[in-house]
């Protein structure tokens, strides 16, 4: 009877660690098969026929539809440089220089990778029509108030998380990945 | 005597050292396997993965615009770009790809059940902002490349592990009037059964 009991919690046991460590590697965003470049993080074999099972796991459960490889890179940041999740109640700066890609979009969209309408403003801008230094460095505000400049809108959102898509890209082999240098996300005025 | 003793009617179990450690052996490993049990069965059991997300959307021998709303819906694509999606089958013939799209960023993807991404192109590759693209299953990419015909060589042949699948147009579209564009450049680009490109049987029947 005993012998039964222990067979049970240890049954429970293994049952409850191994359901638990599999939810947490493909929860969104997966920690697995991730590149990390600061607080960017991209996946570039997601959804192609390379990928692994945690990655296939991972784009099963998001609903996500990837970049082909033909078509571009997605990466991903979930906090500010300072490692603090983003929030509407904060003003960002996203500051840098320009990756290497064709095109490349900004844009901010829910935890589940949904895109955030906004009444007033914008959710999303194209390095086409981004306002540049001389040195083709660039600065973007993120506020719910209005802003000059390059401005991203957060009025709608409340937790978001960044999205930059490079377009038409060489970035996507490892080595150019790992050497890329992502724009800074800096926190600002704080409501 | 206390009346612990009298309340106790079984043995505090005793454990040694090597048997805690063979039982915690067998749930690690134990765990392991149902981890990864449980990782291989997600995409299996997953009802909200791409695929399915995609499949309303996806128009039959034509693109059809899938609907960017803010929740619910198609997750992870871009909210600058006109995204459209057409049903393809091999099973009965190849089917013809085109766009005419110039000055503007586009790119297509063929996109299976399993969530694979098996082939994609941008506008890069496109002659002149025109593509014209063949999509086959590994038998009719044989049979295409033993009796290859001129028309074939111009297109671009892109060969299908699976014969379900569909095609993403995603054509880059900032503005109000790029997507009134994009919106155009979508309902002419062709999606179509194409069993004229295969060739003709010596037997006749």
């Amino acid at each position: 009877m005993r012998a039964i009991l222990r067979l049970l919690v240890a049954a429970a046991a293994s049952l409850a660690l191994g359901l638990w460590s599999a939810w947490l590697s493909v929860r969104s965003p997966a920690p697995v098969d991730t590149i990390r470049l600061g607080v960017w993080q991209a996946w570039p074999n997601a959804g192609t026929s390379d990928a692994d099972p945690y990655s296939r796991a991972r784009l099963a459960r998001t609903g996500e539809i990837p970049l082909g490889s033909g078509e571009g890179l997605m990466l991903l940041a979930l906090t500010d440089d300072s490692e603090e999740p983003l929030t509407a109640s904060c003003d960002y700066s996203i500051a840098g220089q320009t990756p290497p890609a064709r095109l490349w979009t900004v844009a901010i969209e829910d935890q589940d990778g949904h895109s955030i309408g906004m009444r007033d403003g914008v959710a999303a801008l194209a390095s086409d029509t981004l306002l540049r230094a001389d040195n083709g460095a660039f600065r973007i505000s993120l506020s719910p108030r209005p802003q000059g400049g390059n401005w991203i809108s957060t009025e709608e959102a409340q937790r978001f998380r960044i999205v930059i898509r490079l377009y038409d890209t060489t970035a996507r082999t490892g080595t150019e990945l790992t050497t890329l240098e992502m724009p800074k996300i800096t926190r600002g005025f704080c409501a | 005597m206390n009346g612990l003793s009298i309340a106790r009617t079984w043995p505090l179990p005793r454990f040694s050292i090597s048997a805690i450690a063979a039982v915690t052996a067998g749930v690690l490993m134990a765990a392991g396997a149902i981890h990864i049990g449980a990782i291989l069965l997600v995409p299996v059991f997953a009802e909200a993965d791409g695929w399915s997300r995609i499949v309303p959307y996806a128009g039959a021998d034509r693109f059809t615009e899938i609907s960017v709303s803010p929740t619910g819906g198609v997750a992870g694509l871009d909210p600058l770009f006109v995204n459209g999606a057409c049903r393809i089958n091999l099973t009965e013939a190849p089917a013809g790809i085109t766009v005419n799209a110039r000055d503007r960023f586009w790119s297509v993807a063929l996109y299976n059940p399993d969530d694979v991404i098996v082939f994609s192109l941008n506008d890069r590759t496109a002659i002149e902002g025109s593509l014209d693209m063949i999509v086959v299953n590994r038998s009719q990419n044989a049979e295409l490349k033993r009796a290859a015909t001129e028309d074939i060589t111009l297109s671009i042949v892109a060969e299908s592990p699976s014969d379900d699948l569909i095609a993403l147009l995603r054509l880059f579209a900032p503005t109000k009037t790029a997507q009134e564009d994009a919106r155009r450049i979508m309902a002419q680009a062709e999606c179509l059964p194409a069993p004229s490109v295969m060739p003709a049987r010596a037997s006749g029947g």
